[in-house]
Order: structure tokens, then C-alpha cells, then sequence
């Protein structure tokens, strides 16, 4: 595959898939001021290292196993803070036209942050539609193995959510 | 319906990126510790790079004239030391940048453990050799800088130059390489506890 053609400007990348990377962030930190640093880092990364992407992977799981690396390499002395403000302000970004209460986005993210690092970076592509094979190429599994850890934190996430009374 | 279809659809509502975020200040945010490492190497190779180059052309920039051999001999080694400590800062900058943010987590983690092998290796000899070194050069130049001192000026100068030479290895030095030893041990910490996680099932 020619790199030169496959790779998008980096806005486009940035617009098509900032949402998504904050998400992935979102669900990794459970707050909203540190996902926001992460996803940055992550496109910082990115636009410093697009030159060496040579095309042998899908920009999108280039892009994932960046965030990947960013989450894990945060810094985990940093002050954990709850930025009510923020998270408010990310709200404020959700279309309201699909009828879910925040308060479901929210205790959905907090459930997905109580899960073990690993899995909430799994859970958190899957919720997002990313298909098995990149998944298993971004966190470096085999996809046998990915299938049946996904099984399982799907149970597991249901079961939080559920912990927490009916929507 | 699949309950996870439920949590499917809640966690796909559309949301945008904060609008405030531009190029610019996303070029100019927060460095990572990746970045800390490599920034702090980097300005350290200048550093030291200019230091070398001031030191070399020390005589032609001052017009200042020693008289013993031992003086431009410790000028000419300083230089070359720093000048070679220069060398190993940007080739460690280098080998920070090279490390492949995107590379699958058990490479990642390999190069970083690679890298911390190398590092630690390199504190062990790098350091002493050039506080040495660098402290021999200074010997020879003093001979004659401090010869033309009264005896209380010397010791002084000598005091003074011990002191913070012991000052800039024990303290300021181990203060940063523990900085970076901590830096180093939560980047591979964290790829370790992600690894285990992985194939701990």
C-alpha cells in the first residue's frame, strides 16, 4: 500500500477520529480533563511521527495503538481530578436527539473506568465498533484470545451498568 | 435486544472534539514523559555542544595568551569532554525519538526496556568517566590559572570549585537521574501491568 495515498490530511484524521480517540481516553481515565490531555498527546504524537507511518497498517489502528501507548505511558502520579465543569461541557457536546439521559453516558464511562486497564481499552473499541482484527492488532493479541476476553467484559460491563439500577 | 446493544447506543452518541482545540495549541501542550526525556536530553546535548565550541575557541574569542603548555591542554580537553558528552546526550535524544509510539504494546514495552538497559548502563560508566575526566581537565588548567593567585586566593578558589563541582554530581545530578529513573520505571511499569493483564488469562 502507497503511504502517500492512504494517509488522509491530518485534519481529516484529527476530525474523523478525535471523538473516537477521546472516547477511547474517556473510558481508560474516567475523567474528562485527563482524556482530554490524552487524546491531545495522542495527535501530537501522531502529526510528530506521520511521517514514519508507512501505510503497512490502517491509519485508524495506527492511530488507536498510539492512544494505546499514550493512556498506558500517562502519567500516573498526576493528581486524578474530577473536572465537573469540563464533563459538564462534554455533555453539552452529546446530541440530544438520541433521547439517552447524560446521567447514562455518564454512569456508562464510570463503569467502563472500574474495569482493569486492559479491558477497558478492549471494551472501549468495541463499544465503538472497531472491528475484532484491529482490535486484536491494536492490543496485540491473538483474535482467539480477544473474542473470549471480550465475552467476558461484556458480562461484566452489563452487570456494573445493571448494579446501578434501571435507566 | 442485547443488553450491550443498549450501552452500544449510549456510548456511540456523537460527540465533537472541543472546539477550542487548535493546531497551534495542540502543538504546545503538555509534554509527555516520553517527551520530558527526550527534551531533557536534547537541551542538555546543546548545552554542552556550545560549551565545547566556546571552550575550543576560547583563545581567539578572548585574545588571552597562557603561557604553559598544561593550560591550553586543559582548555583543549575540557572541550573535547564536554564536546563528547554533547555527542552521547543527542545520540540518547536520538534513540528517544526512534522509539515507536505505534508499534504493537510487547514491542513498545521491549524498546523501552532496551532503552532503560542501555540507560542505566550508561549512568554507571558515563558518569563517573566524565566527572573525572572533566575534573583532570580543570587540574591542568588551574595549574597556571591558580599558580598566579596568592595562596588564600587559591584556596578559595579551590574550596569554591570543589564544593560546587560535589554540589552539581552528588546533588543536581542524582536529583535529575533519579527524575529519570522515575520516569523510565512508570513508562515500563505501566506497559508491564498491561502485559500481564494480557496474558495473565
Amino acid at each position: 500500500m502507497n503511504a502517500s495515498q492512504s494517509i488522509p490530511p491530518f485534519e481529516e484524521l484529527y476530525t474523523r477520529f478525535a471523538p473516537r480517540i477521546l472516547k477511547l481516553c474517556l473510558g481508560y481515565t474516567g475523567e474528562y480533563a485527563q482524556a482530554q490531555d490524552l487524546m491531545q498527546e495522542t495527535f501530537i504524537k501522531a502529526w510528530q511521527h506521520l511521517p514514519a507511518f508507512r501505510g503497512n497498517a490502517e491509519v485508524s489502528t495506527w492511530l488507536y495503538r498510539i492512544a494505546v501507548n499514550t493512556c498506558l505511558n500517562h502519567l500516573r502520579t498526576a493528581k486524578r481530578q474530577v473536572a465537573e465543569p469540563l464533563l459538564e461541557q462534554h455533555m453539552a457536546t452529546l446530541a440530544d436527539d438520541t433521547g439517552e439521559p447524560d446521567e447514562a453516558v455518564r454512569r456508562l464511562y464510570g463503569c467502563v473506568s472500574q474495569l482493569p486497564e486492559t479491558d477497558r481499552l478492549i471494551i472501549s473499541l468495541v463499544l465503538d465498533d472497531v472491528p475484532y482484527s484491529e482490535i486484536a492488532q491494536i492490543v496485540g493479541v491473538s483474535e482467539g484470545n480477544l473474542r473470549v476476553k471480550i465475552h467476558r467484559i461484556k458480562q461484566q460491563l452489563v452487570t456494573l451498568f445493571h448494579q446501578h439500577g434501571p435507566l | 435486544m442485547d443488553p450491550f446493544d443498549d450501552l452500544k447506543k449510549i456510548w456511540q452518541q456523537p460527540v465533537s472534539p472541543p472546539d477550542t482545540v487548535g493546531w497551534e495549541q495542540l502543538r504546545q501542550t503538555n509534554a509527555t514523559h516520553s517527551q520530558k526525556l527526550a527534551q531533557t536530553q536534547l537541551w542538555s546535548g546543546i548545552g554542552l555542544a556550545l560549551t565545547a565550541v566556546f571552550l575550543a575557541t576560547f583563545n581567539e574569542l578572548t585574545g588571552i595568551r597562557f603561557t604553559q603548555q598544561t593550560t591550553y591542554v586543559g582548555l583543549y580537553l575540557m572541550a573535547l569532554i564536554t564536546g563528547g558528552q554533547a555527542v552521547v546526550n543527542l545520540y540518547l535524544y536520538r534513540r528517544l525519538k526512534q522509539i515507536d509510539l505505534a508499534a504493537p504494546v510487547a514491542e513498545h514495552l521491549a524498546t523501552w526496556e532496551r532503552y532503560y538497559a542501555f540507560r542505566k548502563q550508561l549512568i554507571r560508566i558515563n558518569g563517573p568517566v566524565y566527572f573525572l575526566l572533566l575534573n583532570g581537565a580543570f587540574g591542568l588548567y588551574f595549574i597556571e590559572i591558580l599558580g598566579r593567585m596568592p595562596l588564600l586566593g587559591r584556596t578559595i578558589a579551590l574550596i569554591v570549585y570543589t564544593g560546587w563541582m560535589l554540589y552539581a554530581y552528588f546533588v543536581l545530578g542524582k536529583r535529575t537521574l533519579r527524575r529519570e529513573d522515575k520516569r523510565l520505571t512508570e513508562i515500563i511499569g505501566g506497559l508491564r501491568r498491561y502485559q500481564n493483564q494480557l496474558s495473565g488469562e
